[in-house]
């Protein structure tokens, strides 16, 4: 045997045993016509050795016309397998791409449906898991099934709308197999617009849902228990300023009880006493002010009083090493709750304290207006065109970093000591100023101080209501001589109501209580012009007897006089035609709130 | 001495490359890609042999064809091995 014979017998052998593996291994990869084609062009290629063996041993002559064609075969038939092979990864690699998303369609942590209008054409695992239906049971239901009574009509348009804009994320609740609901976060996508088809991604935000009110309300907490902090903060200074009122009050009664011959001193001590309980009056507003929780009521307001009030709280609780220095040039008013501007007064004032707590220094308030056009560039300024009133707090305290000045809006973030502060104070004037389209801008250099600057938005005076003129006080109060029932549980204002209505010439009758006042008034009906009633009495409330007394006379004019005006819910009275008078109330004001409501009547 | 059918065997083969070059990056996927395009490109080499030996060098031609054929067999055994003799995929 020469070489090349050798060499072609070992080409044979390997095609040989090549066909062998091919066929052992029969089983594994490729498809079945595939490893037809491979099996083929491994015989094809071994028969040609085959044939080239034989021509050098001299006897291929009678082989010749199928050695030709067998050659020409072979790279046809290499043709044809790398086209198979072709096919064959063609279709593997379709099948592991379909895996791969089944998987990833399956596996989701998001609930999937797909939908063609309301029939389900596919819904994964999770969906299942979810809604508690199985896999055969949605797919012979209609996808409202799925929705409450209430929201079925609503799918319809639903997909319109889909179809309109090709997606659409929004929140629902889905009714699961039991009936129990959950609410979902909903995000459709049109997969196939000729069909309709829809692809929905639903997941589950029951305990998201659950998360956000526990965090509101605990929110919520945090900051009614800021505003009580703020109300410790200041309480010694209040009780400062009541002992003082007080001391005043005590004194000058009895100066005017020494002197009651002389008509001019106890005239003197008695306006003392007046002036006292005005102030103490003055300080409850303010107490109320700021720690009424009821729901924002914005309003036009001249937020100078305010600023004011304020500041006139604050006075009597810093010490005296913080100067307190005012410039109010401004008076236009803005739309805004009146305890939310004393509650970014109080709590830039109080940050401004704690800056300047150890060493003392100068706190200036200031109050200006000013305006932005719309070709005014102001870095950072994020605010619309328009007259602005700008509330600008400064302190001499330490300053602040720039880091701090970053996250000082952050909600829960302090730089006080544990027990000192919540944290929430800016981050709660941040939300305000926000609620109020208004900006909020600090300048603070460590060692020199700190720059607070709110802008909130004026208002068109187009938009104010008439406000009340000073005029009104000072006007002469006429009297009468029209039956007056008055009620109030507290034996000390029935009798002083009395005799100042009385001095006016009204015919005044006093009781204790609600139902003594109703069995009264039932009695003598038609001899009664007026009821002035207190609201919290024992047996029966203010609310109560107007009510009864409406009953029996509807029209009837009726004041509710009470100290906490939170306890009312003004629209009630107001539907009920009752008129209302804040306590305590002055002498003057009484006497023309009577006359109003008696010529009104007339 | 030149034979028709090498000549067909050459012009075929030659085809069926440039068809695989084309396709290329869709064959890349198939699984020891490069031992089958060599065992192909062997093949083609002596067919190429085989019809330059008719115009000169006959002897080394002749001994370079067979190589040729010999080694494209055995890298087509150790294809087949890697494809259908090993314990892995599945059909």
């Amino acid at each position: 045997m020469n070489f090349i014979a050798f060499l072609d017998s070992i080409a044979f052998l390997s095609f040989f045993i090549a066909s062998i593996v091919v066929v052992k291994g029969w089983r594994r990869r490729f498809s079945r016509d595939t490893k037809m084609i491979l099996f083929g062009l491994i015989i094809l290629n071994m028969l040609y050795n085959f044939s080239l063996i034989l021509e050098w041993y001299g006897i291929s002559h009678s082989f010749e016309p199928y050695e030709d064609l067998i050659g020409a075969l072979v790279p046809m038939m290499w043709a044809f397998s790398f086209y198979a092979l072709l096919q064959d990864t063609t279709a593997r690699d379709l099948k592991e791409s379909e895996n791969r998303f089944r998987k990833l369609f399956e596996q989701s942590n998001d609930v999937i449906v797909i939908h063609e209008i309301s029939r389900i054409i596919d819904v994964n695992q999770k969906a299942s898991e979810t809604l508690g239906y199985s896999r055969k049971e949605f797919l012979e239901m209609p996808i409202n099934k799925l929705l409450r009574e209430e929201d079925q009509h609503m799918l319809q348009d639903m997909i319109n709308e889909i179809r309109k804009k090709k997606s659409l994320v929004f929140e629902t609740q889905l009714v699961k197999k039991d009936g129990t609901l959950i609410d979902v976060e909903a995000s459709s996508r049109i997969v196939e617009e000729d069909r309709v088809i829809i692809q929905g991604m639903v997941r589950d935000i029951t305990e998201r849902k659950k998360a956000e009110e526990e965090k509101a309300k605990l929110e919520q907490q945090l900051i009614l228990s800021q505003k009580l902090e703020a109300i410790g903060t200041l309480a010694g200074g209040i009780a400062h300023d009541f002992n003082n009122i007080l001391a005043a009050i005590i004194g000058y009664t009895d100066l005017a009880l020494l002197d009651l011959e002389d008509p001019i001193k106890s005239k003197e001590a008695l306006t003392q006493v007046q002036q006292g309980a005005t102030r103490a009056r003055e300080l409850i507003q303010q107490i109320l002010t700021l720690s009424r929780k009821s729901e924002q009521k914005s309003q036009p307001l001249d937020i100078s009083i305010i600023v004011k009030e304020a500041l006139k709280l604050l006075r009597s609780s810093l010490p005296v090493s913080i100067e307190i220095k005012q410039n109010i040039a401004s008076h236009g008013k803005v739309l805004a709750d009146a305890a939310q501007i004393h509650q970014i007064v109080m709590n830039l004032c109080t940050n401004a304290y704690h800056a300047m707590r150890e060493k003392g220094g100068i706190l200036s308030v200031s109050l200006k207006e000013t305006t932005v056009s719309g070709n005014d560039f102001i870095p950072k300024l994020d605010l619309l065109p328009g007259n602005y009133i700008v509330l600008k707090v400064e302190d001499t305290g330490h300053g602040m970093s720039n880091e701090i000045k970053q996250r000082i809006f952050d909600p829960y973030f302090t730089t006080k000591k544990a027990g000192e502060g919540t944290g929430l104070g800016l981050a709660v004037v941040h939300g305000i100023v926000k609620n109020y389209k208004g900006h909020i801008d600090v300048y603070s250099e460590p060692g020199i101080g700190t720059k607070v600057m709110i802008y909130l938005p004026t208002i068109q005076s187009s938009l104010i209501g008439t406000a009340p003129t000073s005029s009104d006080a000072n006007t002469q109060i006429k009297g009468g001589n029209e039956n007056i029932l008055f009620v109030d549980d507290e034996l000390s204002i029935t009798n002083f109501a009395q005799k100042i209505l009385e001095k006016y010439g009204y015919q005044v009758t006093t009781c204790l209580d609600g139902d003594q006042a109703f069995q009264e008034f039932q009695k003598q009906m038609n001899s009664y012009d007026l009821v002035i009633t207190d609201m919290t009495m024992p047996h029966m409330n203010g609310i109560e007897l107007a009510q009864n007394i409406m009953e029996l006379k509807p029209g009837f004019p009726i004041i509710l006089c009470s100290g906490y005006s939170d306890l009312i819910h003004k629209e009630t009275i107001d539907k009920m035609g009752i008129h209302f008078l804040e306590k305590p109330v002055e002498m003057h004001t009484l006497a023309r709130a009577v006359r109003k409501i008696l010529d009104k009547n007339e | 001495m030149i034979h028709e059918n090498e000549i067909a065997m050459l012009l075929i083969g030659m085809s069926v490359f440039i068809t695989i070059m084309i396709n290329k990056k869709s064959l890349n996927r198939l699984k020891n890609w490069k031992i089958l395009l060599s065992v192909f490109s062997l093949f083609l080499c002596a067919c190429i042999f085989t019809v330059l030996e008719g115009f000169f060098g006959e002897n080394i031609f002749n001994y370079l064809e067979h190589i040729c054929y010999v080694v494209s067999s055995v890298l087509m055994l150790i294809w087949c091995w890697t494809i259908f003799g090993k314990n892995e995929g599945g059909s």
